[in-house]
Order: C-alpha cells, then structure tokens, then sequence
C-alpha cells in the first residue's frame, strides 16, 4: 500500500531526529554521577557506538521481524510498553471522540434549526468560546472546580469511570466546537436545496425531514473530523496525560524523549503514524460509504 | 478590496474580530504605553498579590506586575502568530502550487512528505526541535511553523488542481507562458483568498499551540513575558493565586476568539466571490 | 540506614490514599495493618538495582534490598545485613561477619556466597549504578565460608562504608536472579521489610509487609517487621497534581512547597514533620572557558549574590537553608569555621571587583569585558520550577552590578551533554551526596568530561582530593577536609547557595512516625491508627 514510503518516511524522520538531539540514552540512564568510563561501558552495551545507518539497518531488521526493540529504560519489550497504555489512551480517545461528536452534533443541529434565533447565537458563541480557550487551561480549572472544590470527580489516575471524565472532556471541547460549527453549515446548506423540498412535498413531517436527510449529509464533514481527532488522539494528548496522571501513550513517548529512550521513540512514533493512517483510511471508506447512501435516500 | 473591507465591518462577528484583532495589534505596538509597570521587575515583598489598582491583574510569585507581563506578552503572540503563519504559508503554498501544477512524481512526492510530516506526532517533534536548537521564540516559531505546512500545500493544490482545467490556464499554455509565470499570474490569486482564511485560523492554532508548549516548559527563555510562560509560574497557585494562571489564559482566549470571528467575518465576504 | 533517610526524602514525591483502604490498628491491640499511600513522580521503570539511578526506583528497592551496612544518627556506621566487621592495619581488607539466620523472602538463606554474587554481578552490568565506580577498587572479594566475606581494596578507600550503605548497594537473592534469567527488573526479592506485591506499569506499585524481618536497626524502637501492612507509590508525573491528591486524600503524605506550609500546617487533617536533605544548590563558573577561567571574575560575581533574597523568596525562608560552604551543613566534614571565607553579598565589592579586572560599564549601565566587547555571560540550569524561579533572581541580582546574565534552561538529558561541552557560562544545580568524597565527583580533574560541570581542574585541590579519599584517620580526613573547602571557597569555582529543608505533610492518622536527626522520617515505627 501507499502507506509503506511515509512509515519509512516516518521511521527515517525519527533517526534524524535522534541524529541531531543532544544527549543520548547512555548520558541520560548513566545520571548525575557517573564516570566517563561508565558512560562509554553503557554506549557499548547499547550498541549506541556503531554509526546511526547501521543502527538505522538493524532497527528494520528487527522490525522485519515483527519486533519494535527493547526500552532501554526497563528492559521491556517495546511492544509491551506501548500495550500497557494503549488501552488507556483508547479509552481516552474513545471518550472524547463521543462526548465531542454528541455534543457537537447536538449543539449544530439545535444552531441550523434556529437559525438566526437566539439558540443559534447562543450555541455559536459557546462554540467559538469552545474553539478559542486553550484545553491546558480548562483542564486546571476543571480540576480546582470539580476535584477540589466540589469534591465530584477524583484528582488522578485511571482507576475509575470518574476519573476519565475531566480527561475526557478536557480533550473534547475544541473538537465539539469544531464539529457543531461544520454540523450547523452543512445542515444549513441542505435545508435549502431541492431534493428537500420535493421529500417535504411529499408529505413528510419537518422533523423527519430535517433529521432524516440533512443531518446524515452533515455527518459526512464531520466524520472527517472524527477520523482526524481520533487519529491524533492516538497520539496521546500529552499535556493533559501528565496534568492528570493519566498513563497513556502520549505520555510513554514524552517521557521516552526526556530519557532518550530510542527504542521506545520510534515505537511510540511508528504506532501514531499507523494509527494515523489507518484512521484516514478508515474516514476514507466511511465517506464513500455515507455519500451513494444520501443520493439515493 | 475596499469594497469586501465594508462588508466585512457590516458583518457582526467579522467587525468584533476586526477589532479585537485589531487592539491586539495596538497592544503588541503600544506595549511600553500601555503597561505599567516593568514587566521583569521583581518585587519580592509584593508577591502573589490580588488584583487592585496598582496591579490590575495582581502580581506573581516574584512580585511582577502580570498586567504589564501580559501587555508586553502581545509582543511576543503576535511575533509568534504571524511569523509561524509566514513560515507556514510560504512554505505550504509553494509546496501546494508545485504539487498542483506540475501533478504526476512531484505532486506524488510532495504528498508523501506532507503525508510524513501529518503522521508525525506534533508534540515530540516540537521538543526535539526545542532540544537541538534551543529554547526560543523563534524556535518555537519554526517548529509551529513547519507544522502548517500540510495544511497550506493541501488547500492550494486542491485549489490549483481544478484551476488547472481552466480555459485561461491553457490559453496560457498555449502562448507560451512559463510554469512558474502561469502560477503566479493565475493560479496564486485564487488561492490568495482561502490561504487568508486558513491563515486567520492558522494565527489562532499558532498562538494556542505556542502557550500550551510554553507552559510545559519549552518555550521562551526567562524572564520572557510569553502568555503560556506567565501561566507556567501560575501553576501552582491555582487554588490561592488564582489570577496568575486566569489572566493570560482569558487573554489567549480572547486573542484567539478574536482571530476566529475575523477569519469567519473573512470566509463570508470572500467566499462568495470564490464561487462567483 | 541511608535507605531509610532515603525513605523519608521520597517522601518528597510522596502522597496517595488507596480507594480501599485496608484496616488499620485492629481492636486487639496490633498495630500491624494499614496502607499509606506515597507518590512518585516517575515510574520506577525497573527495579534492578545494579541497572538505574532512578530515584523513584531506588526509593522503591531501598524496602525490598538490604545493604550490608547503615548510618546510624551520630553518622557512624553499624552492620545491618553484617554483624561486624574489622579492618585490616594496612587499610585496604575488610573482612564482614555476616548475620545469621536470614532468608530472602523467596526462601533462600541470606550468606556471603548471596554478596559476593550480588557485587560480581554489580561490577558486570552495574555502569549504570552511581556505586559503579565503588567497586574499580575493589581488588578481590571471598566468600571463605557462609557468614564471612573478605572485601580486598586496591588501595585504603574511605568512603566504602558509604557506598555500601546506599540503597544501591543491597544485595540480591542468586536463585531469584538464576531463575530470572539475570533479568530483575520486575523480579525483585530482597531480605528487606516489605515485598514487591504488584506494579502496574506507570500507575502503581505496592508493597507488602515482610512478615518475617526481624532485624531493624537499633534507633528504631520497632526491631522487628514494620507495622503498617502496605506500602503504595502513586505515579503522578506533576507536582500540582500531586499537591491536588494530597488534598483530595488520594495520597497520604507528600512533601511540601513553602507557599503550602501554612496551611497544611493549620489543617487538622494534617501533622507536618521536618527532615533535612543531604543535598546543596550551588552556582557555579565554568572554570574551564574565558572569562570564567579568572578567579578574580568569579569571586567579584559570587559577592553579587543575594542569597539570604533566594531562601526568603523562593523558599518562604523555612524549606531552605544558606549554605555558606560546598559541603553542606548536614554532611559530615562542615565546619562552622569555614563561614568566614564564604563569599557574602556586597554589591559595592562585587561592583568595585569587576571594576578592578576591568568589567566598566557602559553607558547603558551594563558592563563590557576589557577589550571592549558585549558581556553576555550564559546560566545554563533545569527546567524545573524552582530552578526558574532562582535564575530569574540571579538575573536581576546581576543585573544590579550591571551584568547582563542570559539564561538558558534544559531539560535533563539535554543539560548532562550540554555542560562537557563548555559551552556554558554559570551553571545552577545542585547535588545529593552523603560523603565528604563529594569533590571526588563534582569538582576532580578526570570528571571534567561528566560530573564536574563546573571543569574546575585544580591540581592542589586534586591532591586534597586523593588525601581525604585514602585518609582513613577521621581526625586527619575533616582536616583534609577543612583546607579542601577553604582552598575552594578561594577559588571560588562554586557560590554554594543552600542547603534544601523539607517539610512533609502526613495524614493525622498516621501515630508515632518520627523524624530521625540525620534527614528521613522514621516510618517503621509508624503505624496506621
């Protein structure tokens, strides 16, 4: 598939970036204290002193053989470390992707419905305010609101339904702005058109008509949308891992920078880019699917 | 022009963004004017001090005055949004009237490279630009910058690959016109409009992207008044003082909201003549 | 027993109450039961000891593993694993006599053939451990029978009782290790107080009570195994979370920051107990690189700082102490004496001192080097917050005498391969190190490539180095000491800044926990009301 060259794209990008960044693991793992002797005992052991295209080569090899390497920090297997957060950042991701998408949709239909009336303006300007704070800072608040204040919700970690809601909900305002904003166009561009009137002519009553065939239009732009947050989300949203403690992949490949853990870089790297991908893809065939549907409805 | 300047003053949302865009603009120029205070000063006794007339948005852990940081911290956002957005717009557009134009193994190599740059996750690539080149504005201004050039190339040569088909394109062609001559005599000014659009968009990204990093700690060397900065020291005094980290948060937030309502007063006058 | 002062300082990173707490002091009587929550701001990563410096992760191992050896609270040495030892006339054999009747908690007995096979191991894989260079004098170790190992230095080395102290020194279980593979990153079995029970990664370790330790050191009053029942460590990657979970009782005890200290220590919910570090934040000139080559240019800026402005500002004057010496008043070989040598604040003398070496200042007030051109010296320090806050101090401080001081910030692995490159000007950090020997790692010719971040390459002070190293007398090694300090307060390659105090907040029902004289809490004896 197309996807090959940019993975390789992806993986000779991360190489380069570990070419140039200062400091390597051997610096970073041997600390504060250590010899210069120490040092260079760990670059061996490591095999940090062969040149970086030979490291470059043997890092595909491995990967050729299915394995993404080992963490220089914990021994692991890469692969391991990445499975023991991916399901909390799916859980994330899957938490913001749907509390954004209900909460955009619904605040996008309520707008184009009303349009001009002062639920439009009302959703609107909740949705610019949504698009323009910045999501550290709802965040911090969230948490001095409803962890220390109200006592609602549970400061950190993963371990219950609580404590994903602030995360969650952190992550998914801007994108609610954003798709209430597409849902409220897209509706508004199909409310007026033809094929519309004629299903109105035949007798069906407005709500049916307006749910039925201008709401599945605007699903379409916005599907994109979904496909690219949840793709980045995939990533790890790192700010708010780390402001939460919560132990998903973002944080994994933050921390891996800071230690210089190699291994786990171009794993946690590679993992995104394929998330990206495969997500775009996804969105690809999602559109192909809900456009011929539309047309015939 | 002047005639879509008039529109988009009548327009609500447009003319609020104008002019919010706008003051930030004023601040970033009247900045010694406007703040009162020195914004580096340190006043260790008057630390951590409430909003009140001598310090409108009270003062830090080390006794500066955050009224006149986050005056002099528009400086900085709007050094920080429009040269990001240049570096990205220049790049991208370049890069979108290339792959458009010329199509086959260019526009397939370009499109994978800003297929990489897409997949790449944005956060790790930031803090290695920071860790090789240094902690700065202007380097964060690069990193923010490359980050936008996918979304620039994508626009203009969606833009370029159905202007191609043009009559006056290959009318031009066919005199005789070079490839780069035909880019920018008649396909570049149609882009103009949507890249101005993205760029009202892309100012906003730029300046919620660069506090977000610089609050994590990797951004402007002190005693630099960047807005994520002042918030960065605030962090640990939410709960007692509170209006270090909310004043430059609700700042970003208006600057930004600002930005969004012109690019969308924008999108209305423009767009129209698009489709036209 | 540095272990347990190490305990007590990660109780820095700690805080964290389990949902389920289990029971505490039953109703018969017992003190045993409870969980005490702490945080960690890491992830362990792994708790191999020979392989890490990670401070969560030696925090962590330091309850599992047992050294041969502790620090009492008079800072002499007592056996914990040994019994006792005695030391050969020409200084360089050490013969232990181990205690008997020990097991590892998988069962194996604890005996001399488990040492020498945890130092072996050590001098193998352990590059990575700060002991590392320990064991390079280390001639020949012998295991002649179960309870006596010989340990044979290639020449006398003072600070050995110290290394071997550390956590990092503790000694390991060979069956464990054979069955593992040589690989104990997460198979860590240990003779220590409690047992690893479970570790989800990057979110919790816990900790279970060892039921069969029986041989605490004598301070405590508790010899035997510690009351409360489990031992939890929270990740929380940020400091303002953690507070936040200290307050939201996710967490049970967490160190303090000053601005905090008032009001945990008006919480009822709270006690607030104090214990001091091992460590010292020092300023210091990169003595290898122009103009920072020039004594006279260090001592004339050292005077321009404001430290006694650093403790009250940053430190609300209670969570730090002004160091006036490299060695900090908590380690032994500080001397009262040598105050008056340290550098104080007088702006006129570091004024009039860069006046003399030729540093006038311009018409803008900011001074230029003596050919004329732009003075714009470079502090190279982390990125964490207090650090931030100290810098931005210093910069004013400096640019009062009229020195324009940049400062550039790093994050950690980006700062330990900066400073072997000179590149920098100043440099602001500190260390933790419980030994005089200190110089030996941050201020000696051969760390000039690493840990001496200040290049400072002194032959005189070199030979007072290797003095105090192979010094065995203490009378003789404190005078070494002494003229050690004083030649480097002269030289002034370093301005010490202070000493960190630290205030801790625990949960109230937490009884008898006490604050030992030489730094930790005592929290084998605490138990869970």
């Amino acid at each position: 598939m197309l996807a090959i060259p940019v993975l390789l794209g992806v993986s000779v990008g991360v190489f380069l970036m570990i070419a140039f960044i200062p400091g390597d693991p051997a610096t970073a793992l041997a600390g504060d204290t250590a010899s210069p002797d120490a040092i260079a005992r760990i670059r061996v052991e490591l095999g940090l002193d062969q040149p970086l295209p030979v490291q470059y080569l043997r890092f595909l090899e491995r990967l050729a053989h299915g394995s993404l390497g080992t963490s220089i920090r914990t021994h692991r297997d890469v692969t391991v470390e990445i499975l023991d957060r991916l399901p909390y950042t799916l859980e994330l991701a899957f938490a913001a992707v749907l509390i954004s998408t209900t909460l955009g949709v619904s605040l996008g239909v309520i707008a184009a419905v009303n349009r001009g009336r002062t639920p439009d303006l009302v959703t609107m300007g909740i949705a610019m305010v949504g698009l323009s704070v910045p999501t550290f800072f709802l965040a911090l608040i969230g948490i001095v609101v409803f962890s220390l204040r109200l006592h609602w919700l549970p400061v950190t970690g993963a371990a219950t339904l609580g404590s994903l809601v602030l995360p969650a909900v952190s992550l998914s305002l801007h994108s609610a702005a954003v798709k209430a904003r597409i849902t409220r166009s897209s509706m508004l561009e199909i409310l007026g058109q033809d094929y519309l009137r004629t299903a109105r002519a035949k007798g069906l009553r407005e709500r049916a008509v307006i749910w039925r065939h201008a709401l599945k239009n605007a699903l379409i732009p916005v599907s994109t949308i979904v496909g690219l947050q949840f793709g980045s989300l995939l990533g790890g949203a790192f700010i708010i891992e780390t402001i939460f403690g919560w132990p998903g992949v973002g944080l994994l490949s933050v921390q891996a920078i800071f230690n210089r853990d190699f291994p786990v870089i171009q794993g946690t790297v590679l993992l995104v880019a394929v998330a990206y991908l495969v997500t775009n893809l996804l969105v690809d065939l999602l559109y192909a699917w809900l456009d011929p549907r539309i047309r015939y409805a | 022009m002047r005639d879509a300047f008039r529109r988009l003053l009548r327009s609500p949302f447009g003319a609020t963004g104008l002019s919010l865009f706008g003051a930030l603009l004023l601040t970033a120029l009247f900045a010694p004017l406007i703040a009162t205070q020195d914004p580096i000063a340190l006043v260790p006794r008057d630390a951590l001090q409430g909003p009140s007339p001598a310090h409108l948005f009270g003062t830090d852990d080390l006794g500066r005055d955050v009224f006149s940081r986050v005056i002099w911290g528009s400086r900085l956002a709007v050094r920080l949004g429009v040269l990001s957005v240049l570096i990205a717009a220049s790049g991208g557009v370049v890069l979108g009237l290339l792959a458009g134009y010329y199509g086959g193994w260019v526009d397939n190599l370009i499109s994978r490279l800003l297929e990489v740059v897409l997949a790449f996750p944005g956060i790790l690539f930031a803090i290695a630009i920071v860790a090789i080149l240094g902690p700065s504005l202007d380097n964060l201004i690069i990193a923010l910058g490359l980050f936008g050039w996918p979304g620039y190339a994508r626009l203009v040569r969606g833009s370029v690959l159905s202007a191609k088909q043009r009559e006056y394109v290959e009318a031009a062609r066919a005199t005789g016109a070079t490839g780069s001559r035909i880019m920018a005599r008649h396909l570049l000014p149609n882009v103009i409009a949507p890249v101005i659009i993205l760029s009202a968009t892309r100012f906003g990204g730029a300046l919620l992207a660069g506090s977000g990093l610089s609050f994590i700690g990797l951004g402007v060397p002190i005693p630099q008044p960047e807005w994520g900065a002042i918030m960065a020291t605030g962090r640990d005094y939410l709960d007692s003082a509170w209006w270090v980290f909310a004043f430059p948060g609700g700042i970003i937030a208006i600057a930004v909201l600002g930005v969004n309502l012109l690019g969308d007063g924008l999108r209305d006058v423009l767009d129209p003549r698009l489709r036209a | 027993m540095r272990r347990w002062l190490i305990a007590g300082l990660v109780v820095l990173f700690t805080a964290c109450t389990t949902a389920a707490p289990s029971p505490g002091a039953s109703a018969s009587g017992s003190k045993v039961g409870g969980t005490v929550t702490f945080a960690a701001i890491t992830d362990p990563e792994t708790l191999d000891l020979h392989q890490t410096s990670n401070p969560v992760a030696s925090t962590i191992f330091g309850y599992i593993y047992e050294p041969l050896v502790y620090q009492d609270l008079d800072n002499s040495y007592k056996g914990l694993l040994a019994e006792s030892w005695t030391v050969s006339p020409d200084n360089k054999t050490i013969t232990f006599t181990l205690r008997k009747g020990i097991t590892f908690t998988d069962g194996s007995p604890f005996n001399a053939a488990a040492v020498k096979f945890t130092y072996e191991r050590l001098q193998r894989v352990g590059a990575k451990s700060p002991i590392f260079e320990t064991f390079k004098s280390v001639a020949k170790m012998d295991a002649p029978n179960d309870s006596t190992f010989v340990l044979s230095l290639t020449e006398p080395y003072a600070p050995i009782f110290h290394d071997l102290a550390t956590s990092y020194a503790g000694i390991l279980s060979p069956s464990t290790v054979q069955a593992a593979g040589d690989k104990i990153d997460r198979a860590a079995v240990g003779t220590g107080e409690y047992k690893l029970k479970d570790w989800q990664t990057g979110q919790l370790v816990t900790l279970e009570r060892n039921d069969k330790f029986d041989h605490a050191p004598a301070f405590y009053k508790n010899r035997g195994a510690p009351f409360i029942q489990q031992v939890r460590y929270k990740v929380i990657p940020d400091p303002a979370t953690q507070l936040a979970a200290l307050e939201a009782g996710e967490v049970d005890a967490l160190g303090l920051q000053a601005k905090d200290v008032a009001k945990y220590g008006a919480d009822k919910r709270f006690a607030i107990y104090d214990s001091f570090t091992y460590g010292l934040t020092y300023l210091g000139f990169d003595a290898a690189r122009p103009p920072f080559n020039d004594a006279k240019l260090r001592t004339a800026l050292s005077r321009a700082v404001n430290k006694d402005e650093i403790v009250q500002t940053v430190f609300g004057g209670t969570l730090a102490k002004i160091a006036c010496c490299p060695i900090a008043p908590s380690i032994q070989g500080y001397d009262e004496k040598l105050k008056q040598y340290e550098l104080k604040y007088d702006v006129a003398a570091a004024k009039s001192g860069l006046d003399a070496i030729g540093y006038k200042a311009g018409a803008d007030g900011m001074r230029t080097k003596p050919d004329g051109t732009a003075f714009k010296p470079v502090l190279y320090t982390t990125t964490s917050s207090d650090h931030t806050k100290i810098s931005t101090l210093i910069q004013a401080q400096f640019k009062a005498v009229g020195v324009d001081l940049q400062v550039k910030q790093l994050e950690s692995a980006a700062l330990l391969a900066a400073t072997p490159k000179a590149e920098h000007d100043l440099y602001l950090n500190g260390y933790s190190w419980n030994e005089p020997d200190m110089f030996s790692l941050f201020l000696s010719c051969d760390r000039v490539k690493t840990s001496n971040r200040v290049l400072f390459c002194d032959q005189t002070l070199e030979a007072m180095i290797k003095a105090g190293r192979t010094e065995l007398d203490q009378t003789k090694r404190m005078q070494i000491y002494f003229d050690a300090q004083k030649y480097t307060m002269q030289q002034a390659p370093w301005q010490p800044l202070y000493m960190p105090v630290s205030k801790t907040a625990v949960v109230a029902r937490i009884a008898d926990l006490r604050q030992g004289q030489a730094g930790g809490l005592l929290w084998h004896d605490a138990y869970v009301k």
